[in-house]
């Protein structure tokens, strides 16, 4: 679907299938390299600096030296590491993040399959990611690698299970809307979510999923401010201490992989991915552009809350997951399926979960406003209680180097 | 599809071979964790068998929940009961009886099987793979009092694992 | 397609692995991941059986205890894990022939 409708020409299967996987190891390597130059920038106009200038036209070729140092530094293994564990661990991180490309629409046409299960698929095969971090953690036989994929577990199972929900209630939203042209079968496939977007991004019909998608793509992701598995100052760089040149560079070809290919996810699912919400047919040139600016404008932002939030407690990350967003999603799934089976217009459904979305926060707000009151009285009545502060991360960058 | 091996059957065969070989890697495995991993391999090959038989669904349900989810709590109660990791406690006394009782039970299973006249269809043809929407309207009509049971006895398996597992009051 | 019988006695193979597993390992939890292996045979004879019957007995039952199956198979592994920790910390060992309390 994607090369030989570009080409304009047929060719064999297996052709075929071969030019896809050259084009997916083209699109990451260069995704990759675009991403860690973009972060280093961002970053660094955030600090007020200018980042990385010196290697190419204001820096562009930044990555491509990070790429060779990685590739030419030895490659050391502990002596006391599980050898086949820590050998093969950072192709277990890789693989299934290599995989989730499959479904994902770049435009209307451009994708290597459309899958019927897209949606299960991604969260499927990313989910067993996680074995790899564990694996790293574990065959490291190191105790700061350890604590760290034990973190990286607990989170991604936590953040999973709302993620999940938040996406189960986007796809009822989306096969009822699709049930109105008869083909509700077709709601978990991401193309044909995307597909139904011409009028309205589904932001506008589900905030909160939109809210706690994010969130739950941050912590996926070790991205700060859920960055504790792999927090140095905590950790000392989590699961891959112990890795060093191109092992190292596979987690973190995979985590850039994976941070492109879930925001190209966000963006299908509640931005329109290619489509424009204004005005049903658009050619694949502006496809292209508007795929391009979505998801910029997310890495942005995803980028962004590094430099702008300070990093959480794990337990408050746990506590986070468990006790607020998983709730929310339950309640949005059971509106989402009470509206819809009674046959609720799509706004009342935007409207529930916009309403649903400023009850969160002001939960949120309430929760820190209370803890604000119990630490002050805290400190008052016994001042030897220690309190864990966390302070904001102002550590230069690290992106490109270990 | 009748005539000679398919693909399709070569690639079932690949899959089984990598299925069994890895369970018995989980059984023989001097390392818990080795076998741990061993058993991821083993689900995956699961996984590729439904696929195989068509059943999308169940492959993806199966690497949700048992490849990441099961897998990430056996991997930590590993760790969290690793005290004394020596290899000879991980095989009983009474070895090479289990393994003559595990034998004759595969004979009986797989004399059993080939001794049985299936009925399968005729043609491939005539097996059509089962689409989701089919397997939704089941769980949802026909199987929808299991389908609250096991959602109860999920929520009642999660509080009972909380309690479990959570520490005493004055265990500090 | 690969046969039924074939994919009977491969399914076979698999749940005499995982009984040889319960009958031959000490820990528990290892003894789970052998449970597991038996739960996951069966749930694959299930959906052999649907898929290869469903067009000539006109329903998927398998297919839907398979699914029950995987997620009663969660539930398990939560609880039999909860009930291994606590065994770990109540007796130091998740070697099941140290777990003799009730024993004479």
């Amino acid at each position: 679907m994607v090369l030989s409708e570009f080409a304009g020409v047929s060719m064999p299967d297996w052709l075929d299938a071969i030019l896809r996987i050259i084009f997916i190891v083209a699109l990451m390597t260069i995704m990759a390299f675009a991403l860690i130059y973009g972060e280093r920038k961002i970053l660094a106009r955030f600090q007020a600096r200018v980042g990385p200038t010196r290697t190419g036209p204001i820096g562009t070729l930044q990555s491509i030296a990070d790429a060779l140092k990685l590739i030419t530094k030895e490659d050391v293994r502990p002596i006391t590491a599980d050898r086949w564990a820590f050998e093969l661990a950072p192709y277990m991180a890789f693989v299934p993040v290599f995989l989730v490309f499959v479904p994902m629409p770049f435009t209307e046409t451009w994708f290597i399959r459309d899958l019927n299960l897209g949606l299960l698929f991604v969260f499927a095969v990313l989910g067993l990611n996680i074995v790899g971090v564990v694996m790293a953690a574990w065959g490291s036989d190191n105790k700061y690698a350890l604590l760290g994929g034990v973190r990286a577990a607990a989170q991604a199972i936590s953040y999973e299970i709302p993620m999940l929900l938040i996406v189960v209630a986007v796809v009822m939203v989306a096969a009822g809307r699709l049930a109105v042209d008869g083909d509700a079968s077709a709601a978990g496939s991401i193309n044909s979510i995307v597909g139904d977007q011409t009028t309205t991004p589904y932001i506008l019909l589900q905030p909160l999923g939109f809210f706690i998608f994010i969130i739950g793509m941050l912590a996926e992701l070790h991205r700060p401010p859920f960055d504790m598995p792999i927090a140095e100052s905590e950790v000392v760089g989590g699961y891959f201490v112990e890795y060093s040149g191109m092992r190292w560079g596979l987690f973190f070809l995979a985590e850039y992989t994976a941070l492109f290919l879930l925001v190209v996810l966000a963006s299908s699912l509640f931005l329109g991915g290619w489509n424009w919400p204004f005005g049903a047919d658009v050619g694949l040139g502006l496809q292209i552009v508007l795929t391009l600016v979505k998801t910029t404008v997310m890495i942005v932002l995803v980028i962004g809350s590094r430099a702008l939030f300070p990093r959480l407690r794990i337990d408050q990350l746990m506590s986070f997951s468990w006790k607020v967003l998983l709730p929310f999603a339950i309640v949005q799934v059971i509106a989402n399926g009470i509206i819809l089976s009674y046959g609720g217009a799509d706004w009342v459904v935007g409207i529930v979960s916009f309403g649903l979305l400023v009850a969160l926060g002001g939960l949120v707000y309430y929760i820190m406003r209370r803890k604000q009151g119990e630490g002050a009285r805290t400190v008052q009545t016994t001042p030897a209680t220690p309190r864990v502060i966390t302070a904001p991360e102002v550590t230069p960058v690290e992106a490109g180097g270990d | 599809m009748e005539d000679g091996v398919t693909a399709t059957q070569v690639v079932f065969w690949i899959l089984a071979v990598v299925m069994l070989v890895s369970a018995i890697g989980v059984i023989t495995a001097g390392n818990i964790v080795y076998a741990a991993l061993f058993f991821i391999a083993a689900l995956a090959g699961v996984a590729g068998i439904y696929l195989i038989l068509t059943v999308e669904f169940i492959a993806l349900v199966q690497l949700l929940i048992y490849g990441s989810a099961v897998v990430i709590l056996i991997l930590f109660a590993l760790m969290l009961t690793r005290a004394r990791e020596r290899p000879q406690a991980l095989f009983g006394r009474s070895r090479p009886l289990g393994i003559a009782a595990a034998l004759g039970l595969m004979a009986a299973l797989i004399g059993g099987i080939v001794a049985t006249t299936w009925t399968t269809p005729e043609s491939s043809s005539a097996i059509q793979p089962v689409g989701l929407q089919t397997i939704g309207d089941a769980i949802f009509t026909i199987w929808i009092v299991p389908f609250i049971i096991v959602g109860v006895l999920l929520s009642i398996a999660l509080d009972g694992a909380i309690m479990l597992a959570s520490p005493d009051e004055d265990d500090n | 397609m690969p046969a039924l019988e074939h994919i009977l006695v491969v399914n076979a193979i698999l749940f005499a692995i995982g009984a040889m597993g319960v009958l031959t390992r000490r820990n528990a939890v290892l003894i789970l991941l052998s449970v597991e292996l038996m739960l996951n045979a069966v749930s694959l004879n299930m959906v052999a059986f649907a898929v290869y019957g469903h067009v000539d007995f006109g329903n998927i039952t398998g297919i839907v205890f398979a699914f029950f199956i995987i997620v009663i198979a969660a539930a398990e592994v939560a609880l039999a894990l909860g009930i291994v920790v606590r065994t770990f910390r109540n007796r130091a060992t998740a070697n099941v022939d140290e777990v003799n309390l009730l024993k004479w």
